[in-house]
């Protein structure tokens, strides 16, 4: 059975800052976006894609207008597995692990891995593959690339 | 351009060539136009859109998942 995978907002946002399509992120958006992928999404982790990917600093380098964000967007839903995900403010405590409890912040991304028994994360992020690592299988952007069919 | 056949009741097509006339446009420009209203697009468009972005970035594979990082954690923070 293929396993669903949680793709962080680092990935995707990475993969729009390079041209080179053999960076790993950018394969990793291009499978979302080509039906490729079988991958989570909330609408919480859908809203932080979006306002990561139109910060000044990330819309300066990636150089893609609004409307092309929100274009991607809809064609990374559009091959999403949609889950509702319920983040209380004690979730931290509900979630936490021998590696620390997950912090606020990365809360939503742990709450969607647990909608699906067996689902994984891919990150850049080693301090949050750390802390949900005893629980859920986690892959770089490189690694999970390697997986991907050519 | 290729060409599809579709078999629709006598009623909706009826209906479609009514709206058409009544709008003055054609049934393939109507057709096109719910297909994009009900989400279903030409792939290629975001692929393209993405095979454009960060072309000029200059940025190296770290360089930019340390700034996806950086400003995703901004963007938490503002959660913690």
């Amino acid at each position: 059975m293929t396993r669903f995978v949680v793709i962080d907002t680092n990935v995707v946002v990475s993969g729009t800052l390079r041209g080179d399509e053999a960076t790993p992120p950018k394969q990793i958006v291009q499978a979302m976006i080509g039906g490729h992928l079988r991958f989570l999404l909330s609408n919480e982790l859908l809203r932080e894609y979006r306002r990561v990917l139109l910060r000044p600093l990330i819309a300066e380098r990636h150089g893609l207008a609004e409307a092309q964000v929100d274009a991607l967007l809809l064609d990374i839903v559009l091959g999403a597995t949609m889950r509702e995900v319920v983040t209380v403010s004690e979730g931290a405590d509900r979630i936490g692990t021998a590696a620390g409890p997950v912090p606020a912040g990365d809360i939503h991304i742990a709450e969607l891995l647990r909608t699906m028994s067996g689902s994984v994360l891919v990150t850049g992020d080693r301090r949050l593959a750390e802390v949900v690592g005893p629980w859920c299988e986690t892959f770089s952007p490189a690694d999970f690339a390697a997986t991907l069919p050519r | 351009m290729p060409r599809l056949t579709i078999t629709l009741s006598e009623e909706r097509q009826r209906a479609l060539k009514e709206t058409a006339a009544r709008r003055g446009t054609t049934i393939t420009a109507l057709i096109d136009e719910s297909l994009e209203l009900a989400g279903i697009r030409a792939r290629q468009s975001a692929s393209e859109i993405l095979a454009m972005a960060g072309q000029d970035s200059g940025l190296s594979e770290e360089e930019a998942m340390a700034l996806a990082l950086e400003e995703t954690a901004k963007v938490r923070a503002e959660l913690d």
